[in-house]
């Protein structure tokens, strides 16, 4: 399966994803800029905070708790799609995901 | 058991004692780096007898262990590199003193209660809204050397900052940042440091004085809430002993000064030793500021002010082909992380422009990565940023060598001799 990243300045990046991978370790190993996540996907951090189509976010579904909180004092403001790469499990439903990097307009 | 006060004898299993291990000075940092990088060539895991830990200084066992919560205990984190006399410990504890665990030095089940607490204040934008305040704190500090031909920069500036941007999260204005700096240097030096007699006594009661410091100042957020982190737990707390214990907020507070106090002041005082050091990167950045925040983050790569951290194995573990033994100690060279030649090319070079610089560990990493990293980031791009327009020409003092801070964890210049305005040539 394939998942794309579009980052800020327009770049997108498409790479190989495993099922069972978190998003931010195939960014991490894609080299993606804008998704360091720092805390190896521990909601600690907030550095590997992306946004998805209304499509998309609606079949990964939303963020718990600690994730929201932590999504909230991330240094880019987060949106109504918005997750921690870390917490998105891909399963192969996942195939074709589009996952926009920060910062966005 | 791992206690809070003894990490010294502690049965290690058949220590091999090799040349390199015995070679290990854990508390000079003269030849620090170039220790590294023998012990990452030669034996990257190897035992010190002098402080009885498992060093480990290759990049991706670090990460292995940080990684790894179940093998690897954080309880030892606040333990004294050297053992407590058991008369010291009762003092401390006769004073008021609680050994229980707090943010840094807890597993799971403490550390999953405390840290998200912790975390509504301790973030990236909370810490944004304190940016025009750290900028006029460092301005000040700048006007105050005016025209001086010759000034130690920590004195002058990395060292009180830091404490001032601390009082403004706690809400402070009845400390000075040299009483801040007090505490703050007796806490280090009988945790990390080798303390003795006397020199120890000091620091116990310094350490009491600001717990209690912290006790009072937990008491009063409770009548007086303001906005401040005290007063933000205590509102999380709702009178709820499930949720946090007032010794909970009261350990919280009194964590932060350590965290995030020594070690930015250590981690600017290298930045900036780091660039003058290597004129043409200083130039560079005067030339380009936008590269600030990159060199901020190859200040900490390059010469990080948390050179090691410390674990405790829970379970027998092998790292990087070496068998430890359960209840062993565990020292990890976050330096070396930096600086492992697998992953930075040429890396005692100061590179403001490094592509992959990001990937250091001077923070950490895991679930007990640094809450104050967003902090720290923002306080040296901003003494960086006003640094570079106030003093274009600074250069190093002629003849100027740090004394380093001596500590195993820590790694900062005591002073730092700078020529504001250069001219270092006509002298």
């Amino acid at each position: 399966m394939k998942i794309a990243f579009l980052t800020a300045d327009g770049n997108r990046i498409e790479a190989q994803a495993q099922p069972g991978a978190s998003v931010m370790e195939i960014a991490t190993g894609a080299g993606v800029p804008g998704i360091i996540g720092e805390c190896s996907g521990s909601m600690a951090c907030g550095t590997c905070h992306c946004k998805l189509t209304d499509d998309r976010y609606a079949l990964v579904g939303p963020p718990g708790d600690d994730e929201a909180a932590m999504l909230e004092f991330s240094d880019t403001e987060p949106t109504a799609t918005s997750r921690l790469s870390c917490q998105i499990a891909l399963t192969p439903a996942h195939d074709g995901l589009i996952v926009h990097v920060p910062p966005w307009a | 058991m791992t206690t809070l006060t003894s990490t010294w004898t502690e049965a290690q299993g058949g220590c091999p004692a090799s040349a390199l291990g015995q070679a290990y000075r854990p508390l000079e940092h003269d030849g620090f780096y170039d220790f590294i990088a023998k012990a990452q060539a030669e034996e990257p895991v190897f035992f010190s007898e002098a402080i009885r830990y498992w060093v480990v200084t290759r990049r991706e066992d670090v990460l292995a262990v940080l990684a790894d919560h179940d093998s690897f205990s954080a309880a030892i984190t606040l333990a004294p590199v050297r053992p407590f006399p058991p008369d010291f410990v009762a003092a401390l504890r006769d004073g008021g003193f609680s050994f229980e665990p707090t943010l840094v030095n807890s597993d799971a089940d403490i550390h999953s209660r405390l840290r998200p607490k912790a975390q509504r204040f301790l973030n990236a934008k909370r810490y944004a809204t304190y940016a025009e305040s750290i900028r006029a704190i460092v301005r000040d500090h700048i006007a105050a050397i005016g025209t001086a031909k010759r000034v130690d920069v920590v004195a002058a500036l990395t060292y009180e900052v830091p404490a001032k941007v601390l009082a403004l999260l706690l809400g402070v204005e009845d400390i000075s940042p040299k009483q801040i700096k007090v505490w703050a240097d007796h806490r280090l030096g009988m945790t990390f440091g080798a303390l003795e007699g006397e020199e120890l006594a000091e620091a116990g009661r310094q350490l009491l004085d600001y717990w209690k410091y912290c006790q009072r100042l937990v008491a009063d957020r409770q009548d007086n809430p303001r906005d401040d982190y005290a007063s933000m737990l205590l509102d999380l707390r709702g009178g709820d002993d499930a949720v946090l214990t007032i010794t909970d907020v009261v350990g919280l507070v009194f964590g932060v000064m350590v965290a995030g106090h020594e070690t930015t002041t250590n981690a600017t005082g290298n930045l900036i030793h780091a660039l003058l050091s290597e004129r043409d990167q200083w130039e560079r950045l005067k030339a380009d500021p936008t590269l600030i925040p990159n060199a901020v983050e190859e200040g900490l790569r390059h010469s990080s002010s948390v050179v090691n951290w410390r674990r405790r194995t829970t379970r027998a573990v092998t790292i990087g082909g070496v068998d430890i033994p359960e209840g062993a100690n565990v020292l990890i060279s976050l330096a070396g992380a930096n600086n492992d030649p697998e992953v930075f090319d040429n890396s005692r070079a100061f590179d403001v422009g490094r592509a992959n610089v990001r990937d250091h560990v001077a923070f950490g990493k895991g679930r007990h990565f640094c809450l104050g990293a967003p902090l720290a980031r923002l306080e040296m791009t901003i003494i960086m940023e006003e640094i570079l327009a106030a003093f274009p020409d600074m250069e190093l003092a002629p003849g100027f060598h740090p004394d380093w801070v001596p500590t195993v964890t820590f790694r900062g210049p005591l002073t730092l001799d700078v020529l504001p305005f250069g001219g270092s040539e006509a002298a």
